[in-house]
Parts: structure tokens; C-alpha cells; sequence
């Protein structure tokens, strides 16, 4: 994923701020507790670290792989820091849509 | 006889038409099936019967009908159950009847719970048996209606089942606001056999999942009967995959909700993905900016700018949608740059990921020209930036002077850079906007190194070590340049200042090395006096035989100082024997160093050489390793390649003296493998001597009894390993019988690492040759833009002028080809690509304001 979403800096951002993130996401998700998230944090700092690094990155990064808009959306809900409990509505019309495709399965 | 439910019905094939009615809400259609059931055998058919007029009867009063829902009802009385009429009866007194629903909508959620209570009832009646699939199906029905249950005063299993009910819905309420501890605190009533008891495991789950325990949460989730609603909203919270089986406008809206996002693009989204995976990326795109509610970012940070980064990326592939896709966005490219004032932020999103994908197939002129492009529109979006212009023309410089594609790739030579004047310019306009940018500094002069401008590079090296005084890699480069042009002090003075920043970097040991055996060697020429550099040396020395850098071994410089140092020769001679690994390195070293320095072999060498003690495989692969680190010294292409591989050979022919081959299979596999990898990477001499030195394996091998081989599984495979690379003279059946013969011996006995290396090597390289070897292009592969070309060459063969002109504009703007020659007049102040661009002049394409990377073309 983009260093920047997973950061949730803009390039134009400074090394202050950089820190800042990487504490901030480094204090929810303790490296002792959250390998794969710290691994995904501090790659994503590393590669912020300066500003030559993030105009670098800004301009001539590629994604890695392709990927549908539901398969970006779901990878982005799912970035250290970012999932939060969705809110009843949303959490009803969840189980509803998953009662619905369970019906379906059963009685195809 | 109305102990059975529904669900009992679904082997029976004369009720099949009754449940198939009753799933799509067909109640009167339902209904007339069983009462003709029934007439047949009514004990058994009567409850289906029942279960018809009671989704009529809700149906009506959902609709507002409650006159008619009450006659039905009424009728109810004389076959159902008591406790269904008593549930109807609670429906229809409750508020949810009276509201009629309206034309087109899903009729009340609440509806589901009514209908489906008594066979709630009825499985909850019965606590000890696991839940079966259409048990779980009327539970989560009625859970996910939210929707309270209706009670009948007097019946206590409703009554307790209700207040589950509405346990459960607290705690889901609760959980997803994070309110956990209330969440648990509210199912706690519940009894271990409750018919909610996985949506209580659930709740839990789901608590684990946000707070980040993947472990616990997967124990819980585990424990989830697949298939229900709890199964598949489990695989819908963080850290999990989401089930494809629910509804992508469901998934999404769930997704946006949980990363805070507003949900009500979720419609768009989920169309986006539907066009997306058909290859229709136009249809994705106008969903998307839809979704967006304007334009793409092409510099954000949030959600918009990871599906920007999605949308505008042109991968390679040959499935048919992607190609679509390619296409249509090409098109939109197009398009785009035929526009007067195209929408900056998309422009720069696409710009940025063609010029990038397209780059290696791009002539130097329109990437530069791109590059230019793309600062200026980033400029007029964000304003100025000098150290981000500066990295764009590094980056620039680099691919520039990255080697050019050779038209005779067998021919071993150093290819030209792709643009050396070019790449020049780019780092030096790099420099000029942020002359802190080390790496651009660095890069301008490995473009002088290359080029061999070394009255530029000199001076170059003087400026950086005045600009960079502390910076490591500049004095190492600056040091290391100076001792090759035989400037020894300054060069020491510049390696000394790096060792002082860092004085254990093994890189700054082996260029002080480097330097001081060149002033040693100087010296020898000039028949001066060595023994002060010689005292130098020795501090930096490394004693470990095993050393793998021989620059830094002590036996190597012992050898070197015996060969020069007339005075101490003896003394360093043994000193050499006595810290090198072997006897036979010793002397192959002696041997190869005397050669690089012009200088006559000792009149007692031969005679050491031939009673060389018994050797070993490690030792080989050791004069192999000695010959690598010679053939590096200046003067080894002098002393050629015949004695070196000579004394390859004569090291093998050592090893067979020994019997090694028999004694130790492994190390001579491992000597093999040494040789084939080297023959394949390494320089022309390296891999002529590696071919000399495997004939020789291979003839020895070959000569081997047939047994002797069979009996050892290295000797196996380095005797298929030496026929199939060196010799060819496996047969295609034959050849492929036995490897795979030999996989499954070595399986068989255990040797799982043999079985990997044949797979991999004589697999591999059999493939290689089957395809005419590793220098043949393969045609198979379709350029990111083939597609393209294609479609030129069909247009110009039908005919189609229109056609050929939008597709060679396109061509041009990606920079496929030049660009055509008879633009349209530009914009006033703004310069970009595309098929209106003029060709690349000088200056034309000057970043505005603060780009203070004036490029100079």
C-alpha cells in the first residue's frame, strides 16, 4: 500500500510529522503485539523518511499489484490505525446483507 | 401432529412445490398446494397448511389488510397450534401491523421474526441437539431483523427467548459504537444452550477483532457454524478476508464504514468494482468520480487517493479484461490530451503512472520531455518545490544513464549508457535545485566515470569533497578515484578522513588497502623502498583463513609482500603457508599474483606444485575464488587465462588423484555448483576458465564405474547436472526419465535438498535450451501497449486514415514514437504531451516559478 495512506500524510508533509504518525501508530499497535502492522508501519516510515524520500515516492511509485475498487477499499479499511467500530446502521445493514447471503447459500 | 416444522419437509418430493412457494412469499399459491396435500394425507401435510395461511395472514396485515388478516386467522384457530394463533394475534395487535408498509419495499423486518418465532420456539424447545443449517438460517433471521419478538403473556419459553433476543440486540448496538464492555455485559445473562449462543461468540469475536487479538478473535470465529450470517459477518471484520458471497454494495458500505468513511458512496463504489473486473474502466472511472464527487486527487492521502492510485494503473497482463481496460484508458489519454485545459489532477495522475510503467521502451527525448511535464503541472498544482524537481531530475539522470539495449547482447562488452549527455544535464539540473542532493551529485559522477570525462570527473570530486567534508561515501569515491589516477597521498588523505567518520565500514579497510598495495606496487616498479608501506598494510590485515574478502586476507598480502619485498620474501613466504587454508591455494595464488605482476615463478614452484599434499573439494573451489579476486588485478589480461585455467584444472585432476569424487561426491557437487553459477554471471575469462575446469569433472566422472556413480546420489547428480549443461547428451525422453527418476530416489532417501536442486537446475536449464537459451527475446510476452500496435497495424491495413492518425497520436504522446510533426498550436505558458506537443526544444519545457532546475535542452 501507499506509504502516504498508510501514514495518512500528504507529500508535501515534514519530517516532524512523518515522526509523528510513526509514534502515534507505533503506540496502538505495539511492534511486540502487531508484527505484520509494525512491519507495514515502519516500511511506510522508511520510505517517508526525508523529503527527497517522499517527493520521490510521491512522484514515481507504482502499486506493487493490481486491484479491484472493493479490493483497494477493503485493504484501506483494514491499514493499521484506520478500523474503527462501524456505527449501528452499518452494522445492521452488515448482518442483514450476510443473513441474506446465508439464506441464499442455503436455498440456493 | 405439529411437531413437525417446515424444514422436516425438505426430502419430501410431493411437498417440494408447497416450500418452493412458500420461499418466495407465495402464500395463496402455497396454500392451494397443501390443502391438495392435504386431501391426500392430512396428519401428514397439515402443518404446512398452516404455515401458509400464517405468512398470508401476516402478509395482509403487513399491507394494511387487517380485516382480511383476521378472517385468516380466525380459520387458523381450527388447525394451528394455540401458540401460533397466540403469536399472530400479538402481531396483529401490534403497532408494526397497523403501519401499513409501502408498494415496492421489503415489508417489515419485523415481519420475519412473527413468522418465524414458532419455529424459534420449536428449536428452542429442544436445547440438547446442535442447531441444523435451516435452524441456524430462522436464528439469524430473527436476530438480524432487530425487531422485538412477540410475546404471548403466559408462555414462558417466549418470554425468555424474547429477553435473549433483546440481549442480543443491545450487545450489537453496543458493540458497534465500541462499547464493548457493555456489549458483554448484556449477553451475559444468556444460558450456555441459548439458541443465540454463537452470536454471543460472535460478539466476542468481533470485540477481539477491533482490539486488535487476531488470535483470539480467529478461536472464536472458528467455532461459528459455516454458512450462517455470524460465519460471514465474522469474515467482514479487520484482519480478515471478506466473503464474496455477501453483496459488493453491502461489503462496501461496511468497509467505508469501518475506516470512517461516508457510506452513501458504497452504491458507486460497488459498481465501480463490477465495471472494473468486466475491463470496462471508463464505466469505473465515471463511478468512481461519482463517488468522489469530482475529479481524482493526484496528490492525497485518504481513501480517494488509494483508488486514484488503483484506477490509474496500467498493468501487464494478457487477461482480456485488463487489455480492455489498457485500452480504454489509453483512449482516455488520449482524449485528455487533445483537451484544452485538461482536469490537472487526473492529468497528473495518468502522466505520472504511464511515463513510469512506459519508461525502459521510451527514446530519451519525450521521457525527458515528460519528466519536464510532469514538475511543471506538480508545480502549478502544489506550488514550487526546488527538492522536488531536484528528485525528478535524478530520477531522470538515472534512468538516463542506466546501459542502453544492446544490439549484439552475445558480444561480452560494456554497453553504452542510454543517454550520457542527457543524464549529465539531468543531474546537474538536479544539483541546481537542491545542491544538498548527495545522490544526484554522486550520480553526475558515475556518469563522468562511465564516460570516461576524467578532467570532468576530477574535478567534479573536488567540488564534492569541499561541499560534503563529513559525507562517507563521498571521500570513499573521491579516495578511491585519486588512487587510480596514482594521486596515492591525496587519495590515503581522503580514505583516512572516512575512516575517522567510520572506522570499522569494511568498504573504507578494503579501499585503504586497495590504495596501499597500488603505492606498493608503484613503488616495486620504481625499485623503491616498500618497508614503511608494508607497516602500513598490516594493521588493516585480516588473519581468519576464512576470510572471504582476499583483498583483506593476511596470507594474501604475505604472498604479494614475498613477491616484492626481496629482503622478507622467505620470511613472508611462510608467514603465507602457514595463515592461507590450504597448500594448494597458497601456491595456485603465488602462482596467479606472479603472473599479474610480470614477475618470474620461483625456481622450486613447479616442483611444490606437483607434490602438492592431498587436496580437498574446498580447497578447489579455493583456487577457483583466488582466480576470481586475480582476474581483478590489473595485468591479469596479460598473464591470460591459460595459466589460470590450467591451474583449474590441475586442481581437479588433484582431486581425482585423491579418489575425492568417490570420497566426497558432495564437495565435488558443491565445486560444480560453484562453477556453473559463475559461468553463467560472471566475466568473459571467468567463465571460459570455469568451462576448462568442468570438461575436466565431466571426463573424470564419465570414467567412473557405472555402479560407483548409481551407489552415491551426489555423484548422480552432478553426472546428470555435468550431461545436461556441459555435454547435452541427454536424450529428451531419456533425459527427463532420469531426472525425474533421480527426484524421486532422492525423495525417497531423504534428501529433499538434492531432489529441490535437480528440479530447479536440470529443469530449469533444460527449459532454457529447449527455448534457444537465455539470450533469445521472447516474443511470447506482449509490451505493456501491444495492444496498440496491433490495432495500428490493422487500421493502416484497412485503410482507415482516421484511425491511423488517433493511433499514432496516441503512440506519440505515450512515447512509443516521436511525436507527430504537424502540432497544433500549445496553449499559451503551459507545455504537455501528447499528440498536439511539439518536438522536445530547448528550454520549451522549463518548470515555471520556483523549478529552479532549469534544464538546459
Amino acid at each position: 500500500m501507499n506509504p502516504f495512506i498508510v501514514l495518512d500524510l500528504p507529500p508535501d508533509c515534514t519530517d516532524e510529522q512523518v515522526r509523528g504518525a510513526y509514534h502515534d501508530l507505533l503506540r496502538k499497535y505495539p511492534p511486540e503485539l502487531f508484527p505484520a502492522e509494525f512491519q507495514v508501519i515502519q516500511e511506510s516510515a522508511t520510505a517517508l523518511k526525508t523529503a527527497r524520500d517522499r517527493w520521490r515516492c510521491h512522484l514515481f511509485r507504482l502499486p506493487t499489484d493490481t486491484e479491484s475498487p472493493l479490493g483497494v477499499l477493503n485493504k484501506f479499511s483494514r491499514l493499521p490505525g484506520r478500523a474503527r467500530p462501524p456505527g449501528f446502521p452499518a452494522f445492521k445493514s452488515l448482518l442483514r446483507a450476510c443473513a441474506s447471503a446465508a439464506r441464499q447459500s442455503t436455498n440456493p | 401432529m405439529m411437531g413437525r416444522a417446515v424444514s422436516d419437509f425438505v426430502g419430501d418430493a410431493a411437498a417440494s412445490p408447497v416450500l418452493a412457494a412458500l420461499e418466495k412469499g407465495k402464500w395463496r399459491n402455497a396454500r392451494d398446494l397443501a390443502k391438495d396435500l392435504c386431501k391426500k394425507d392430512r396428519v401428514r401435510y397439515l402443518p404446512l397448511l398452516v404455515e401458509a395461511n400464517a405468512g398470508l395472514a401476516h402478509d395482509l396485515a403487513s399491507r394494511g389488510l387487517l380485516s382480511d388478516a383476521r378472517t385468516v386467522v380466525d380459520h387458523l384457530k381450527t388447525i394451528a397450534p394455540p401458540e401460533r394463533v397466540a403469536s399472530l394475534e400479538a402481531f396483529l395487535s401490534s403497532p408494526q401491523a397497523a403501519t401499513p408498509r409501502s408498494p415496492g419495499s421489503d415489508g417489515h423486518p419485523g415481519a420475519a421474526t412473527v413468522r418465524l418465532w414458532p419455529e424459534l420456539l420449536r428449536i428452542a424447545a429442544n436445547p440438547s441437539r446442535e442447531p441444523a443449517s435451516r435452524d441456524i438460517t430462522v436464528i439469524d433471521d430473527i436476530v438480524t431483523a432487530f425487531s422485538p419478538a412477540p410475546v404471548v403473556a403466559g408462555d414462558d419459553l417466549s418470554a425468555s427467548l424474547s429477553a435473549e433476543l433483546e440481549a442480543i440486540h443491545a450487545a450489537c448496538e453496543a458493540a458497534s459504537e465500541g462499547r464493548w464492555e457493555e456489549a458483554a455485559e448484556a449477553v451475559r445473562p444468556l444460558p450456555s444452550h441459548s439458541v443465540f449462543r454463537y452470536w454471543r461468540l460472535f460478539l466476542r469475536g468481533m470485540r477481539l477483532a477491533f482490539q486488535g487479538d487476531t488470535g483470539g478473535a480467529e478461536q472464536c470465529f472458528n467455532l461459528l457454524p459455516p454458512g450462517g450470517a455470524c460465519a460471514m459477518a465474522a469474515a467482514s471484520m479487520p484482519g480478515r478476508k471478506p466473503s464474496s458471497a455477501i453483496r459488493p454494495a453491502a461489503r462496501a458500505s461496511w468497509d467505508l464504514a469501518l475506516s470512517g468513511e461516508p457510506t452513501d458512496a458504497a452504491g458507486e463504489i460497488a459498481a465501480a468494482d463490477a465495471a472494473w473486473r468486466k475491463g470496462d474502466w471508463t464505466s469505473a472511472k465515471e463511478a468512481l468520480t461519482k463517488a468522489f464527487r469530482g475529479g481524482f486527487p493526484s496528490c492525497g492521502h485518504g481513501l480517494a487517493a488509494a483508488l486514484t492510485d488503483a484506477l490509474f494503473f496500467v498493468e501487464d497482463s494478457r487477461e482480456d479484461a485488463c487489455i480492455k481496460r489498457k485500452r480504454q484508458f489509453a483512449g482516455f489519454w488520449q482524449r485528455l490530451c487533445q483537451m484544452e485545459r485538461p482536469p490537472r489532477a487526473s492529468f497528473v495522475a495518468a502522466l505520472r503512472t504511464l511515463m513510469v510503467s512506459e519508461e525502459p521502451e521510451m527514446p530519451p527525448g519525450p521521457l525527458t520531455k515528460e519528466v519536464g511535464d510532469l514538475l511543471l503541472f506538480e508545480s502549478e498544482l502544489h506550488g514550487p518545490d526546488p527538492v522536488r524537481d531536484s528528485q525528478g531530475w535524478q530520477w531522470l539522470g538515472e534512468k538516463l544513464s542506466g546501459a542502453a539495449l544492446s544490439r549484439f547482447p552475445m558480444m561480452r562488452e560494456q554497453p553504452p549508457l542510454r543517454d550520457a549527455a542527457g543524464a549529465a544535464r539531468a543531474f546537474e539540473s538536479a544539483t541546481k535545485s537542491d545542491p544538498e542532493n548527495e545522490a544526484a551529485w554522486l550520480g553526475l559522477l558515475g556518469v563522468y566515470d562511465k564516460t570516461r570525462a576524467t578532467a570532468k570527473r576530477n574535478r567534479l570530486l573536488d567540488v564534492m569533497v569541499k561541499r560534503f567534508p563529513h559525507n562517507k561515501r563521498v571521500l570513499i569515491r573521491a579516495g578511491a578515484m585519486a588512487v587510480e589516477r596514482g594521486a596515492f597521498s591525496k587519495g590515503l588523505g581522503f580514505l583516512e578522513q572516512a575512516r575517522a567518520l567510520d572506522p570499522l565500514d569494511p568498504m573504507v579497510r578494503t579501499q585503504m588497502l586497495v590504495a596501499l598495495v597500488h603505492r606498493a606496487r608503484d613503488a616495486h616498479q620504481n625499485v623503491k623502498e616498500t618497508g614503511s608501506i608494508w607497516e602500513q598494510i598490516e594493521p588493516l590485515l585480516d588473519a581468519s583463513p576464512d576470510c572471504g574478502d582476499l583483498m583483506c586476507a593476511k596470507w594474501v598480502m604475505r604472498v604479494r609482500r614475498a613477491l616484492w619485498d626481496f629482503a622478507n620474501a622467505p620470511a613472508a613466504r611462510a608467514d603465507a603457508e602457514k595463515f592461507a587454508p590450504s597448500r594448494l591455494e597458497f601456491l595456485a595464488m603465488e602462482s596467479l599474483l606472479g603472473g599479474c605482476y610480470n614477475l618470474p615463478p620461483r625456481k622450486d614452484w613447479q616442483a611444490d606444485w606437483q607434490a602438492v599434499p592431498p587436496v580437498t573439494w574446498s580447497a578447489v573451489g579455493g583456487v577457483f575464488h583466488a582466480i576470481s579476486f586475480a582476474e581483478k588485478i590489473d595485468g591479469f589480461k596479460k598473464y591470460a587465462t591459460k595459466r589460470a585455467s590450467s591451474l583449474l584444472v590441475e586442481s581437479v585432476n588433484f582431486a581425482a588423484r585423491d579418489a575425492l569424487f568417490v570420497k566426497d561426491p558432495s564437495g565435488a557437487l558443491r565445486v560444480f555448483q560453484q562453477l556453473e553459477r559463475t559461468d553463467k554471471a560472471s566475466s568473459y575469462f571467468l567463465g571460459d576458465i570455469a568451462d576448462d575446469a568442468m570438461e575436466r569433472m565431466h571426463e573424470v566422472v564419465r570414467r567412473l564405474p557405472k555402479k560407483v556413480v548409481a551407489a552415491s546420489l551426489p555423484l548422480r547428480l552432478l553426472d546428470l547436472s555435468l550431461r545436461e549443461s556441459y555435454d547435452m547428451s541427454l536424450g529428451e525422453t531419456k533425459g527427463r526419465k532420469e531426472i525425474a527418476s533421480f527426484i524421486a530416489d532422492a525423495e525417497k532417501a531423504g534428501a529433499g535438498d538434492l531432489a529441490e536442486v535437480a528440479r530447479k537446475f536440470l529443469l530449469d536449464y533444460r527449459k532454457d535450451r529447449e527455448s534457444d537459451g537465455e539470450d533469445a527475446p521472447d516474443f511470447s510476452r506482449p509490451g505493456p501497449f501491444s495492444h496498440i500496435i496491433e490495432d495500428f497495424m490493422q487500421a493502416l491495413a484497412s485503410g482507415n486514415r482516421k484511425r491511423v492518425k488517433d493511433l499514432r497520436a496516441v503512440m506519440g504522446a505515450i512515447g512509443m514514437v516521436p511525436p507527430a510533426r504537424s502540432p497544433k498550436a500549445q496553449p499559451a505558458g503551459r507545455s504537455r504531451p501528447g499528440p498536439a506537443s511539439p518536438p522536445p526544444k530547448k528550454a520549451k519545457s522549463k518548470p515555471a516559478g520556483g523549478n529552479q532546475g532549469e534544464f538546459p535542452f
